[in-house]
């Protein structure tokens, strides 16, 4: 039986990755990762300690909801052709507020735990995530939409390289904010996070400062997906801070860490997907992975 | 251990003023018909008692009887039902030690980190530690016996260390009050005891007011003062000096079985009722 021919791969289209060519294509994408990766990782470690993973899964998936519905609802009225965009694009169809108000909506309510409650946590979890991921299907199925499917889809749940410079101001602007108001703020996110009915009783607004940390969290996913996609949120979310806080031995440590594993994660894996041509995100997140093997052996072999 | 004035000045280099400092049996908490309970369910009768200054006092009842509840109240975390909460001016400042389990153990933080929690909270926000606060809180950890541990991880802790750290952190803020929730939850007897020693010397040698909920009669009876025995079955609650209280076989009707408390050799324990009108009740 004869065999098919190799299939030959144009390599030699592809710029090396450290090429000006290169660059302008990878430039804003790496950037806005990194970014990403180091805002996210800072949260990350509230998100894992706290044990509210599976929230900020939910979480990522409801900002998708918020992105489609801003390009189902941008569809409805046309873009000016000559001038800025008026208040509807700008703010009422806008993905990234829309994604806000409802990650912020969902954070808060998902985040804690009613004294009172039918159902636990996690069912609530996992229902909101199913039911975000269907709403996300049923608004791109809407025809309206057809003109920006490819680039909707791409975005939440394919490869999407480009990153608009807009969007990737908008995301430094957000990574700054949320950085400065962490670091402000540290300890009273410590003091509700770690122990809660204390914090309340010795005169700290404990839920007022929840929230807080809550609505950075919902910032920070809201912006980070209408550039990167859910998929690497969720990622830079959860595994270089879960890989910190197996070396790290103090608070600071994980943070630094953190930051360092999401930098790493989100350029390296990009590096590695360019050169041997993988997909970004899975190289990104296979990355991350390996610094939590990593991150295991360290803390199974050191000494006390 | 270092057994510091009672009461010392709050702000560095400024020596509290004779005005501000509590006059002695002052009452810093007034509860006058306060109804605790959640939105507009109330789970008891109306309750009256003062916490005069230097008093010792114990909460108890079977478990799920509404404890933490009364103390979330007292402190202000909850509001009143009904009634209201009176509070000593200037404010008394209450240093809380919550059940260990409310504590998350996963954080990275060590015993130093947690204390230091302690004076963090009474600063208030983008204000941070100063060389006062670093000394209060290195007394405080050294007053419980953990100077040698001080930075170990929190969650490395034995139950009875754990339960020492989140009282340095409590005695670190300069309490007025010290409110204890369960503090021998997670340790056994001779770690319950230790920390109810320590309780004591806090007390003593702070001139502290200290409120301890407990399950543990036993343990109350041997330290407080005066007691909130609480009964949510029968939305009935008592208050009084622990002796009264406690010996009138009301613990049997509190905890729904024949229990009753007796000094035995100098000491209160709790021991099962023996008279035949207790039968019933087995």
């Amino acid at each position: 039986m004869p065999t098919a021919p190799p299939i030959e791969v144009a390599t030699d289209l592809i710029p090396p990755f450290f090429s000006a060519d290169a660059y302008s294509i990878w430039g804003p994408a790496v950037l806005a990762n990194l970014v990403a990766a180091v805002m996210l990782g800072v949260l990350g470690v509230y998100v894992v300690l706290r044990r509210v993973v599976f929230v900020s899964a939910a979480l990522s998936q409801i900002s998708t909801v918020g992105v489609a519905l801003g390009f189902y609802l941008g569809a409805f009225v046309a873009l000016p052709v000559d001038g800025p965009p008026g208040f509807y694009h700008t703010v009422l169809a806008n993905p990234v507020v829309l994604s806000f108000a409802l990650v912020a909506v969902g954070a808060l309510a998902l985040a804690f735990e009613p004294r009172r409650s039918h159902l636990g946590r996690d069912a609530r979890v996992g229902a909101v995530f199913v039911a975000s991921g269907a709403a996300v299907v049923l608004l791109l199925a809407s025809p309206r939409v057809v003109a920006d499917r490819h680039e909707v889809e791409a975005l939440l749940f394919g490869e999407a390289m480009a990153v608009a410079q807009p969007e990737l101001i908008a995301l430094c602007v957000a990574a700054g904010t949320i950085l400065l108001v962490h670091a402000l703020f540290y300890k009273e996110f410590l003091f509700v996070s770690l122990d809660r009915p204390t914090a309340q009783a010795t005169g700290l607004a404990a839920g007022r400062w929840d929230a807080v940390l809550m609505l950075t969290l919902a910032a920070a996913i809201s912006v980070a997906t209408r550039a990167i996609g859910p998929v690497a949120v969720f990622g830079y979310l959860v595994l270089p801070s879960t890989a910190a806080l197996l070396v790290a031995r103090r608070m600071w440590s994980a943070f630094l860490l953190a930051m360092l594993f999401g930098a790493l994660s989100a350029g390296l894996g990009y590096y590695v997907s360019w050169v041997y041509d993988l997909p970004t995100k899975s190289t990104g997140v296979a990355v991350a992975a390996v610094l939590i093997a990593l991150g295991w052996l360290v803390r199974r072999f050191r000494p006390e | 251990m270092t057994a510091p004035s009672p009461k010392r000045p709050d702000v560095p280099g400024v020596a509290e003023s004779p005005a501000a400092r509590p006059s002695p049996h002052r009452a810093l908490v007034t509860l006058e018909r306060v109804e605790i309970g959640y939105g507009r369910t109330s789970l008891f009768q109306p309750l009256d008692i003062a916490l005069q200054e230097g008093d010792f006092w114990g909460v108890v009842g079977p478990n799920g009887a509404g404890k933490t509840t009364l103390l979330r109240t007292l402190l202000g975390a909850l509001p009143a039902v009904k009634g209201r909460v009176r509070y000593a001016e200037p404010r008394p400042r209450f240093g809380y030690v919550p059940q260990q389990r409310e504590v998350a153990e996963q954080f990275p933080v060590t015993v130093r980190d947690v204390v230091r929690m302690g004076r963090a909270a009474r600063l208030g926000p983008l204000r941070w530690l100063g060389k006062q606060d670093h000394h209060d809180v290195e007394e405080a950890i050294g007053e419980v016996g953990l100077a040698h541990l001080a930075d170990r991880l929190f969650g490395r802790l034995s139950g009875g260390e754990k339960q020492r750290a989140l009282i340095a952190r409590a005695i670190a803020s300069r309490p007025d009050v010290l409110v204890l929730d369960e503090p021998t939850a997670a340790t056994d007897v001779a770690g319950g005891e230790r920390i109810m020693t320590l309780v004591g010397h806090l007390h003593r040698a702070h001139n502290l007011t200290v409120v301890l909920v407990s399950h543990d009669l036993g343990l109350v009876a041997r330290r407080a003062r005066h007691v909130v025995l609480l009964d949510k079955e029968r939305s009935r609650l008592w208050t009084g000096p622990v002796k009264d209280l406690l010996a009138e076989g009301r613990l049997a009707e509190a905890f729904g079985a024949p229990l009753d408390l007796r000094e035995v050799s100098g000491s209160v324990v709790l021991v099962p009722q023996r008279s035949p009108s207790s039968a019933d009740h087995d």
